[in-house]
């Protein structure tokens, strides 16, 4: 039962995590706009790029989901920060529609690391 | 007024709990303030202050994280590598157990053939309570002596009596709790050396025989490789392993000196596909190694198991056991003399005898120690007219030549030793033979921990073992004025009165 939940969480995750990982590596001019905004073009964009693309893939293996869930956590309230903080809600006049996929990663995120949170390396057996 | 300056652990670790929701705050301004590129941080804190919240105020299994948070991890997380530091930084030379350093060292520097001269003087103690040898007045000459040689089963006049040439053995340590390339290592070295090497009560000896060494094929109160399903004898099988040209005597386990009277159970997820095949045991089921053989139920069953295997073998057939109560020990050697069935030879294991796995207070507290067994078997052996129809051979932490010699003035033949053997191929004691996370491989069966035995190298380590135990025999023996081991016996001894 666990385990159906937690493998359909982990495939959304994947499935919104992968394509904007990958559109910070091709200069997708969205990115590219939200990098300038928070003064972090370009190294910024890479770094979050691989981190989003590696919570992606990590997310898609048995053994090291929890790892994957966990960075995408990290990844989410740093993005939450920006948009709260820099960009606004509403970004380049889009209404907002990037929050609301935002919220469904950190939230699938969080269930999944805590499902899986033996798995966690080094503190996984402290929970 | 209190002037002194203390280190207060519990106030230190409120601040450093407060400090991370500050740290969190702090990250945040700079990040708001100075560069996005702080936010890192104030993301890696503010996730660390989760985990804190969930150790302070959620989880209930330990009260030192709840009172304390993250800092009381730091205390664990120093505290498990504590094993560690007492043994490289803290623990003196003769502190540790059950072999401290100055005993490991030694077969070390034998294994690796290194200069064995020691300086200044003796760091063992000298309390008046250690068993001592006494030496000769007069020396011989080392070319002098005679060469070692024990027979076994020469006093059944069977055909295929069993000729050692060296008075210590390999001691039994099956494939299973001794990882297959230090069954190999040592099964090399032994070859080298020609010493014969026991398998162990882990069944068949696949791994002993790909390097064609003399076998001393053991068989545990499971009978694991001889087994029928029941636990019984299969005698076909006991046969078919009896043939085989390296395997040389049948040793029938009673006891052992780290676990005696104590089974043991092998559970279903340690029987690998492997395991099953040479122990004979189905891999769906836990099998349980009773605490005595099935067939062994009084005295007199007990010796016409050991003629049913000396005639199915048709080899020299021994016993092992620790020795617990006399009276038992005493009737049994007694219905030894009035049946004429008697064992090729007796193995004597001693209380402090080590093991992979036992329970502590087996280990720790049952069963007699070898040189309080010794005298007490050879009187009873003695007394009974027993002695010189078999051999007798002692083993607990007998790992140099000098507990040898004790050993063998005290009325053994012969001594085995397993974990000194083990040292030899590069034991640390570690002390995690149940765990399968050995360091070096000696009694891990993980692919990556294996790697570092060297079965080659460490063969050789064993040959130099041997060799350089077999010269302290013989500068030993010639500094106590005699050409032969048997010659021997309790008067070279210097025994404390309380001992
Ligand atoms: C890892 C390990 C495995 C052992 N396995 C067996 C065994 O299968 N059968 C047995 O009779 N004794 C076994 N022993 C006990 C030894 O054969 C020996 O009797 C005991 O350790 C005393 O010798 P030592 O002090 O020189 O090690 C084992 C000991 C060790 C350390």
């Amino acid at each position: 039962m666990n385990k159906k939940i937690v493998w359909t969480l982990q495939i959304i995750v994947a499935a919104i995590l992968l394509p904007v990982g990958i559109a910070k590596f091709i200069h997708s001019p969205g990115a590219v706009y939200v990098f300038t905004e928070l003064g972090m073009e370009p190294a910024g964009r890479y770094i979050i790029g691989i981190c989003e693309v590696l919570s992606g893939l990590l997310v898609l293996t048995e053994a090291f989901a929890a790892m994957g869930a966990f960075l995408g956590i990290g990844v989410m309230i740093g993005a939450l920060i920006a948009h709260t903080t820099v960009l606004g809600f509403s970004v380049q006049g889009d209404g907002g529609k990037h929050i609301p996929p935002l919220l469904l990663v950190l939230i699938s995120c969080c269930i999944i690391t805590w499902i899986r949170r033996k798995q966690l390396p080094f503190i996984g057996k402290t929970f | 007024m209190e002037s002194r300056l203390t280190v207060n652990l519990e106030k230190m670790s409120q601040v450093a709990n407060s400090a991370l929701y500050l740290l969190v705050i702090a990250f945040f301004l700079l990040g708001h303030f100075m560069s996005f590129y702080f936010h890192f941080l104030t993301v890696t804190f503010f996730m660390l202050t989760l985990i804190n919240v969930y150790y302070l105020y959620i989880q209930k299994h330990h009260a030192l994280l709840s009172n304390f948070g993250f800092m009381a991890q730091i205390r664990y997380m120093i505290e498990s590598i504590g094993p560690e530091f007492r043994q490289y930084l803290y623990m003196s030379d003769t502190e540790e157990k059950p072999f401290n350093r100055i005993e490991r060292s030694e077969v070390y520097r034998k294994a690796k053939n290194s200069d064995s001269s020691s300086a200044f003087g003796s760091l063992s103690a000298f309390d008046h309570r250690e068993i001592k040898l006494r030496h000769s007045m007069f020396p011989v000459e080392k070319s002098t002596l005679n060469s070692f040689e024990l027979t076994f089963a020469q006093e059944r006049s069977i055909p295929n009596v069993f000729t050692i040439t060296k008075p210590f053995m390999i001691s039994a340590m099956s494939y299973g709790a001794l990882s297959s390339n230090a069954v190999r290592a040592l099964a090399r070295g032994a070859k080298k050396s020609n010493i014969p090497m026991n398998t162990g009560e882990g069944g068949y000896p696949k791994h002993h025989l790909k390097e064609g060494c003399d076998l001393i094929f053991q068989m545990g109160t499971a009978k694991f490789g001889v087994r029928n399903e029941d636990g019984t004898l299969n005698d076909a099988k006991l046969e078919t392993i009896a043939t085989l040209p390296e395997v040389k005597m049948i040793e029938i386990k009673l006891s052992q000196g780290a676990k005696p009277g104590k089974g043991g159970l092998l559970p279903k997820e340690k029987i690998s596909e492997e395991i099953s095949e040479l122990r004979g045991v189905p891999m769906d089921k836990d099998v349980i190694s009773p605490p005595a053989h099935k067939e062994c139920t009084s005295p007199l069953e007990t010796l016409k198991f050991i003629r049913r295997v000396q005639e199915i073998s048709q080899l020299p057939v021994g016993i092992k056991l620790c020795l617990g109560r006399l009276d038992e020990f005493s009737d049994l050697i007694i219905k030894m003399t009035s049946q004429k069935i008697h064992p090729d030879y007796i193995v004597i294991d001693g209380a402090e005898g080590g093991t992979g796995a036992a329970p502590k207070p087996f280990m720790d507290d049952i069963g007699v120690p070898i040189f309080k067994a010794l005298p007490e078997v050879q009187k009873i052996l003695k007394t009974h007219g027993l002695r010189d129809k078999l051999k007798l051979i002692a083993s607990g932490k007998l790992i140099n030549a000098g507990k040898h010699f004790v050993a063998l003035s005290l009325g053994a033949d012969a001594v085995y030793t397993a974990r000194g053997f083990m040292l030899a191929i590069g034991c640390i004691q570690a002390m995690q033979c149940n765990s399968n996370t050995c360091p070096v491989g000696v009694t891990s069966h993980n692919p990556k921990l294996l790697r570092g035995l060297d079965i080659n190298q460490k063969s050789e380590r064993v040959a130099n073992y041997i060799h350089n135990l077999w010269h302290d025999h013989e500068e030993m023996l010639a500094s106590m004025g005699m050409h032969n081991h048997q010659e021997l016996s309790e008067s070279n001894l210097y025994i404390p009165a309380h001992y």
